[in-house]
């Protein structure tokens, strides 16, 4: 038995101290492989990065280093609440306010770029038109499916308008072995010629990145994407991809296509959620992509340069934000990822419930990312430089603080407006009640200023005046990041599944791009 | 398929891509200020810095920069003083007052009444710069553009109010900022366009109510130009919001911080609704109190300019050229060196013989002065404490009986002439310079000011 586990892991001995402990854990029966189809080199590549680059996995939430830094960083808290509390306390409501306003600072500027015309890498109509299909390269593209009955037709049809020579194209299905469902509506449909199903065998971690680690190691295509089940990408944007990459420098080894939700208006938390994404990937990222900064990927529709994404080993397992973390990590090998202008449609988790799930395992995602970049603190710095890197701090850092503070600040502001309660006076001395009142006023204006400029960009009209709503689902939002913020200390890698297929439970009618209005907006475009 | 795909790919494309693609190569320059635009700053406020320190700044009489900084310390004292000045007053709106709240505690030059100076310095200095960078996104010749800025820069009526720390500056910021990109906007359709502009205005209004008129002006505007061309159902909808919600935001804040602090949300329209003198209040508002004529002047630079840019044969450069630079010309010359001195108000000029007129006479008595008044009377009262102050923004006679009471106490008025027509005791009582009210009996007057003596009916005054 224990000759078995060896063969199925790198031989190379990991740096990793409890690297015995992640055999036990990661173990599968070879025979069991086998019977999957999948062998045993396959295997050991899905977890190559864990074992040889442990410290840039999320297997362990906080390394010995990290654990001896955050007591030190505890011990000056306490020590400075006994010493003196209200100095203590001054100090660290300045530090978060300073945080607050850079947010403010950071994120407008990016908004400002964006808003003055960057829409990432765009493909004209010429330029696909010049295509010759016997040109194209093999694409391959990765779908994760679990518990995804209810969305198989759709994925089936999406994968069947894509606009791409089938002989040059390869869709991987990777299922999971305890799924039997899934896998026995997809054996009773007919599948695409290029479409291939491979079983992922059951065992530990159950995330997406490793169900997607085995379909890089069956990629045999020189470019790569992910799917989810309810994608819906824009037909060409194989094509576009292909352009794109042709147009950017080779160090450029992804493209994020702009998400956007098909069943935006199917009810109020859909309309905010489509208002949220539209912000985060028509106005934050295009930005971050101008400014050259590290770029958290959005979990689908990434387009990747197969051997250099081979080259970072994939995806970490472990992170629960995989496609944030090597977002990063492209970063930090030097690489560079664009954004690509082309929508994947996606459906909008539409019942609260679900919704602070899929939250949840996204800010605990985030957490992740940021304390396994933080091993190293100054290598993104030193890679992309100061002002990106900061753009690193703020979207990946900053976000999930934000979410785990705000709470607290609404409940002082509000504490101070009706009890008006000495302590908080107390909290907020010249000049930090400057800052805390701009931040109050003009930074919660702006993003919601901001919110509503986001649905008119993205041609989203009649969505706009929900965007005034959206203080209500920073609510939601707070809640689904304690949610995930109290996981990562009890399950970090436990992966919250987010439940498709909810608006065809619902009955709801999708148009074609989330459109309300299809004839009007196609005119509207031209 | 092809055309399900040609479909959806359209879709995709945001409507900021489809202005892009409308306007051919077009996109909004991404740095609208280069290293012209910043030397520009830097020598506009180096001309302000130096025009302030020639003038004597802050001893030559600054009342809105005295009365910005004293507003800006009591704020950071607590509140109780500077309310009406923090939310109230139309005739110091709050925008400016709360830039120089982050100066007023530094040491001079920077901080005290020298907060005020470099707020205004700051924005007439960052104002000349967009002179500049909007002239040259239009693509107007340097040497109009230039010349245009310097005829703006060194001008008398700039120099005077940026010197004195006056807020007419803003008023010109934002009205060349929302002329440009209201330009802009309908040139290219550009949302960060119409967004700016939208947040300028706004903001606007807590510096200038007047605001309210050029924001009307380019709404009016954007609608129209929206009503005529065919879009989808929504859009105009949407457009509304995004153009209004700055303004309605402001109007919101500064409402709700009346109704939180004064008690009454439109308390800064308090009196311009009264019987006595409304119609004259409201033709002052309007039409004096701002400075419409250096505003409208700037705009028609930002107008011209744009067609200059545009203009096809020498001739019509040369001339649309110099059509950029006359406004500048006129409204900023036309006064000559007078504008440089702070505007001449008879009872500033007499308060100080007013107060060593009292110190002699009334000592040991308190000396009630309500509404900014009070600030310039603290700076001139001295240390003797012969006579002592009870100074409110607001004019609670219940109060200030009831603080005075068993003291000699005095109420000292001024004229209802210029800026302290919007002194919140004329906005209460608009006769209380001329009656005397049922606890007041007449002490004494001067040209332009007017002393009543406090009485009282209960016991403890009679004693």
């Amino acid at each position: 038995m224990h000759r078995q586990r060896k063969t199925q892991m790198p031989r190379k001995r990991p740096r990793q101290p409890g690297a015995h402990v992640l055999n036990e854990v990661l173990y599968v029966p070879e025979a069991r492989l086998r019977s999957l189809g999948i062998s045993d080199g396959t295997w050991r590549e899905t977890f190559r990065l864990v074992f040889e680059r442990p410290e840039d996995t999320a297997v362990k939430v906080l390394t010995a280093g990290q654990w001896v830094v955050a007591l030190a960083f505890l011990l000056v808290l306490v020590a400075g609440l006994l010493a003196d509390p209200s100095l203590a306390l001054t100090v660290i409501n300045a530090l978060v306010i300073g945080f607050y306003l850079t947010i403010v600072a950071y994120k407008f500027w990016l908004i400002h770029l964006s808003l003055g015309g960057s829409a990432g890498i765009t493909v004209s109509a010429d330029e696909l038109a010049a295509l010759r299909d016997e040109a194209l390269p093999p694409y391959t593209i990765l779908v994760p499916l679990f518990h995804e009955t209810e969305s198989l037709d759709r994925l089936l049809e999406g994968l069947r308008a894509i606009d791409y020579p089938a002989d040059r194209l390869q869709a991987l299905l990777l299922l999971e072995e305890d799924d039997a469902a899934t896998r026995e509506a997809v054996r009773s449909k007919e599948l695409p010629p290029f479409a291939r199903v491979i079983v992922v065998p059951d065992g530990h971690p159950k995330t997406k990145p490793r169900a997607c680690n085995v379909g890089l190691a069956h990629a045999t295509g020189e470019y790569l994407v992910t799917y989810d089940a309810e994608d819906r990408p824009e037909p060409d944007q194989l094509k576009k991809a292909v352009v794109a990459f042709a147009k950017t420098p080779t160090d450029v080894i992804c493209l994020q296509a702009r998400l956007n939700f098909y069943n935006k208006r199917q009810n109020l938390l859909t309309r905010l959620f489509t208002l949220e994404y539209s912000m985060w990937f028509d106005l934050f990222l295009p930005g971050l992509s101008d400014l050259g900064a590290p770029i958290p990927l959005g979990g689908t529709s990434n387009h990747f340069r197969t051997a250099r994404l081979r080259e970072l080993m994939g995806w970490d397992p472990f992170n629960v934000t995989e496609d944030c973390d090597l977002g990063v990590r492209i970063a930090r090998r030097g690489y560079a990822t664009r954004m690509l202008d082309s929508t994947t449609w996606e459906e909008a988790c539409s019942h609260p419930r679900h919704w602070i799930r899929q939250r949840s395992r996204w800010v605990k995602g985030y957490i992740q990312t940021y304390l396994v970049a933080l091993r190293r603190p100054f290598a993104i710095a030193r890679r992309v430089g100061l002002a990106r890197a900061l753009g690193f701090h703020v979207m990946v850092g900053g976000t999930p603080f934000s979410l785990l503070v705000n709470p607290l600040y609404w409940t002082l502001t509000t504490l101070w407006f009706t009890l008006r309660w000495e302590g908080v006076t107390r909290l907020f001395p010249f000049p930090i009640v400057l800052w805390g009142l701009v931040c109050l006023f003009a930074g919660n204006f702006a993003f919601v200023y901001a919110t509503l400029l986001a649905a008119f960009r993205r041609g989203d009209y009649d969505l706009v005046k929900y965007g005034l709503l959206v203080p209500f689902y920073w609510l939601l939002m707070s809640v689904g990041a304690w949610k995930g913020f109290l996981q990562l200390l009890t399950r970090p890698s436990y992966w919250e599944k987010t439940r498709h297929g909810l608006d065809i439970e619902a009955g709801y009618v999708e148009h074609p791009s989330g459109s309300e209005e299809p004839a009007a907006r196609t005119a509207d475009s031209g | 398929m092809a055309q399900g795909a040609k479909v959806v790919a359209t879709e995709g494309r945001t409507p900021a891509d489809q202005s892009k693609a409308d306007s051919g190569t077009m996109r909004e320059p991404q740095r609208a200020f280069g290293r012209t635009e910043a030397a520009i700053f830097l020598v506009a406020l180096s001309l302000a810095a130096g025009a302030a320190w020639y003038l004597g700044f802050p001893a030559m009489r600054s009342r809105e920069a005295n009365v910005r900084a004293s507003v800006a310390d009591d704020l950071l004292a607590g509140l109780s003083r500077g309310r009406q000045g923090f939310i109230g007053s139309l005739a110091y709106p709050p925008f400016p007052t709360l830039v120089a709240v982050a100066l007023v505690k530094l040491p001079p030059p920077l901080g005290g009444p020298w907060a005020a100076f470099w707020t205004q310095a700051m924005l007439g200095a960052f104002l000349a710069a967009s002179v500049s960078a909007w002239l040259r996104i239009c693509g107007v010749g340097a040497t109009a553009r230039l010349g245009a800025v310097l005829l703006l820069v060194a001008s008398p009526v700039f120099l005077g109010w940026v010197s004195r720390g006056a807020s007419e500056v803003c008023l010109l910021l934002v009205a060349f900022a929302g002329c440009s990109l209201l330009l802009h906007w309908l040139r290219t359709g550009h949302l960060r366009a119409l967004a700016y502009l939208a947040i300028a205005l706004g903001t606007g209004l807590a510096a200038w109510p007047q605001t309210l008129a050029l924001l009307t002006v380019a709404f009016a505007v954007v609608v129209f130009r929206l009503a005529r061309a065919a879009r989808p159902r929504h859009h105009l909808e949407a457009t509304v919001i995004v153009f209004l919600a700055p303004a309605v935001y402001i109007a919101a804040l500064w409402t709700a911080a009346n109704w939180l602090i004064m008690g009454e949300p439109f308390f800064f329209l308090r009196g311009l609704g009264s019987a006595q003198g409304a119609g004259e209040r409201w033709r002052t508002i309007c039409a004096e109190a701002a400075p419409w004529g250096p505003a409208l002047a700037l705009c028609a630079v930002a107008i011209v300019g744009r067609f200059a840019g545009a203009a096809k044969g020498r001739r019509s450069r040369v001339l649309l050229g110099l059509g950029t630079i006359a406004p500048c010309a006129i409204f900023f010359w036309l006064e000559g060196a007078n504008a440089l001195l702070p505007p001449h108000t008879p009872s500033d000029d007499e308060l100080p013989s007013v107060i060593a007129d009292c110190e002699r006479n009334l000592s040991p008595a308190v000396l009630v002065v309500s509404g900014y008044r009070g600030y310039d009377v603290s700076r001139l009262l001295g240390d003797g404490q012969r006579i002592s102050l009870y100074h409110t923004l607001s004019f609670y006679p219940s109060d200030m009986l009831s603080k005075t009471r068993g003291m000699r106490a005095y109420l000292l008025v001024p004229e209802p002439r210029g800026m302290d027509l919007w002194e919140d005791m004329h906005l209460r009582y608009p006769r209380i310079y001329e009656e005397p009210m049922p606890f007041t009996v007449y002490e004494r007057s001067w040209k332009h000011w007017r002393l009543w003596r406090i009485v009282r009916l209960d016991r403890s005054d009679r004693r």
